[in-house]
């Protein structure tokens, strides 16, 4: 989709890590780097703690603005549009800085042909705890302060009640309205 | 070459991806209530950067020409007609594969988008890239590879088919500088909606038909005497505007005339070989995709149709159409990779090869579409499960590009001469 390169840490050491440990390996990943702009989505759809991105600007020690229903850079500020329950809010930091993107804003686009030929001789750097000096037993399980002990099946919704509409509909809605007693 | 790269995978996926989010969607408004293919076609080659692509490829080429001329004068003129190549910068080398897999995946669902958009950037475009001045060549071919311009190519007339040059009665009359086109042309891709027209005809000199050149000329939509029918209503690929072209006393000049020159090989009866070529591989890709969808359709459905207490996939019957259709399908995939992997070897595939390739994928598509219709019973003969269109689009590839009949004479006539 047009990246110029890509960094992949991969290491045993890191099984288990938690959101905090996360947030250290892509903190000293990103200090090699010294984007203008680190975005993150707002969370992951395994873990969903959505703590990540905010660890990792305290880490870099960077502004962070999360939820962004739009991002526009502007020299050197972004501005964004940040979702709220009841609109949005107007927001500015300087770069560089921590964005999260809420999902379904941003379409990816597709990469295009050009762009998948010349794919292949994009760099992908293949890193290590050790290569990125950290110690390893600050990540892993050995580091993490949190451990999933369990994981259960969800319980399944029960099936709801139908209603059949006898000309008499609107007062059984009513009925099961009043004996929620939201009305 | 035994299955696709990385690349084109990666390739697959993403113009899938498109065509099922911007295409398919709007499919009733394409087959069924007459919206042009065209803007949806142009936006997917701006999506992939076909059209920036293309335009770059053309340059390239030119270049390329342009110094040979210089080293070697003459050589570049009779070498030209193969298939232009998208210029995919550095790492991007020269594979036929770049336009097979939009034939191929927009064929799974709309074949009729694939025939607007061959006869326009293939057809249209080659003819005048192969026999073109460089100064015609500049002024459409940039246009029409890029979809800025859509193109329709015009040879068949109400009574010249299959023998189009034999009983062609559409005539160029010379008149001062410049001559006057007249005649009548039926079942033209794009027709109604073409700015470029390649328009066929003979040299009316006072000479008997037969003995008479044959000329191309390139027409612009607006042209005094240039009338554009609308579309026709036709069996399938409905998404695939066809039409009648009628020229009365429609006056060109030179500089339409492709070449600029009365002097063609062969009495313009050759045409451009290497291009028909490529419109015989462009069927058996629009094969391929149709083979594939109508499979997995099929193999879906008879998991899970339950007659007789059980899925249909359990009969024999039932099993024979499916192994029938991966037979096909693999069939028809080793032509096109074999074709992949020649071009990018260098090599051509001779007429009758093409003829044979044609042949076999387009019966294939043909015969792979109607058992899926059988398959799904009487849900295959309504349009909600999608088999009823394919079959019907899949129909027109034994008769479009050279019927299935002149096929096989082509192939017959080359084993005979051997
Ligand atoms: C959807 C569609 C799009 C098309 N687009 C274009 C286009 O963009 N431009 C264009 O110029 N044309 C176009 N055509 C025309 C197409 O190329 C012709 O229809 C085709 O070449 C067959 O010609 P015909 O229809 O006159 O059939 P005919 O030639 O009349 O053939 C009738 C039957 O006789 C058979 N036959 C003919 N000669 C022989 C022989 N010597 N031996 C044995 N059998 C023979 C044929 O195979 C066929 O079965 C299109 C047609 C269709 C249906």
């Amino acid at each position: 989709m047009g990246a110029a390169k890509a960094v992949i840490v991969s290491d045993d050491a890191l099984r288990g890590t938690d959101a905090l440990g996360t947030a250290k390996v892509l903190a000293a990943v990103i200090k090699r780097e010294m984007p203008d702009l680190i975005l993150c989505a707002t969370e992951s759809s395994d873990g969903y703690t959505g703590t990540t991105p905010v660890q990792l600007a305290e880490l870099l020690g960077l502004p962070s603005i999360t939820f962004a229903k739009s991002v526009a850079v502007d020299g050197s500020s972004v501005k964004v549009e940040r979702q709220t329950e009841s609109g949005y809010d107007e927001v500015t930091a300087p770069t560089p800085c921590v964005v999260t993107v809420t999902a379904g804003v941003v379409e990816p686009r597709y990469p295009s042909f050009k762009g998948i030929m010349a794919a292949k001789g994009k760099p992908v750097d293949q890193l290590t705890v050790a290569d990125l000096g950290i110690d390893a037993g600050q990540v892993g399980s050995a580091g993490a302060g949190q451990e999933v002990v369990s994981v259960q099946p969800a319980e399944a919704r029960q099936g709801g009640e139908i209603v059949v509409d006898e000309g008499d509909g609107h007062e059984k809605i009513v009925a099961f309205l009043e004996q929620l007693k939201v009305i | 070459m035994f299955e696709w790269s990385e690349e084109h995978d990666m390739m697959r996926t993403a113009v899938r991806q498109f065509i099922e989010k911007e295409i398919v969607p709007e499919l009733d408004a394409f087959e069924h209530e007459g919206r042009p293919p065209y803007d949806a076609l142009r936006k997917m080659f701006s999506t992939f950067g076909i059209d920036a692509a293309a335009r770059a490829g053309f340059a390239k080429r030119i270049r390329r020409e342009a110094a040979a001329e210089e080293s070697a004068p003459g050589a570049t003129a009779n070498d030209r007609d193969d298939d232009l190549d998208l210029d995919l910068g550095e790492g991007g080398r020269s594979d036929p594969a770049m336009t097979l897999i939009p034939t191929i995946e927009l064929s799974r669902y709309c074949p009729g988008m694939v025939t607007a958009l061959g006869v326009s950037v293939g057809l249209t475009s080659a003819a005048i890239n192969a026999k073109g001045t460089l100064a015609q060549r500049q002024r459409w071919v940039p246009d029409l590879l890029s979809l800025t311009m859509i193109g329709a190519w015009a040879i068949t007339e109400p009574g010249s088919g299959s023998d189009a040059f034999g009983s062609m009665v559409s005539t160029a009359r010379r008149d001062g500088d410049e001559y006057v086109l007249n005649g009548s042309k039926t079942f033209i891709t794009n027709g109604p909606y073409a700015d470029t027209i390649v328009f066929i005809c003979k040299l009316d000199e006072g000479n008997r038909p037969a003995e008479r050149k044959v000329l191309s000329f390139v027409l612009d939509k607006g042209m005094p005497g240039l009338e554009q029918s609308k579309p026709l209503r036709k069996m399938g690929m409905h998404s695939s505007p066809t039409g009648e072209l009628f020229l009365t006393d429609v006056r060109a000049g030179r500089d339409r005339l492709i070449g600029e020159t009365e002097d063609v090989a062969a009495g313009g009866r050759e045409g451009a070989k290497a291009t028909f070529a490529q419109e015989r591989v462009g069927v058996a890709g629009m094969a391929l995709g149709i083979i594939e969808r109508c499979l997995e359709l099929s193999v879906e459905y008879a998991k899970e149709r339950v007659q007789f207490g059980r899925p249909i996939g359990d009969f024999q019957l039932i099993q024979d159409k499916l192994a029938r259709m991966e037979v096909a399908r693999l069939n028809v995939n080793n032509l096109v990779f074999r074709y992949i992997e020649m071009t990018q070897a260098g090599k051509h595939l001779s007429l009758a090869e093409a003829s044979a390739l044609k042949l076999y994928s387009a019966r294939a598509a043909s015969e792979v579409a109607m058992e899926a219709v059988q398959l799904f019973g009487g849900n295959g003969y309504m349009s909600e499960f999608r088999v009823e269109q394919l079959a019907r689009d899949a129909k027109v590839l034994q008769i479009y590009a050279g019927t299935d009949e002149i096929q096989i004479t082509h192939i017959a006539k080359d084993l005979l001469r051997r």
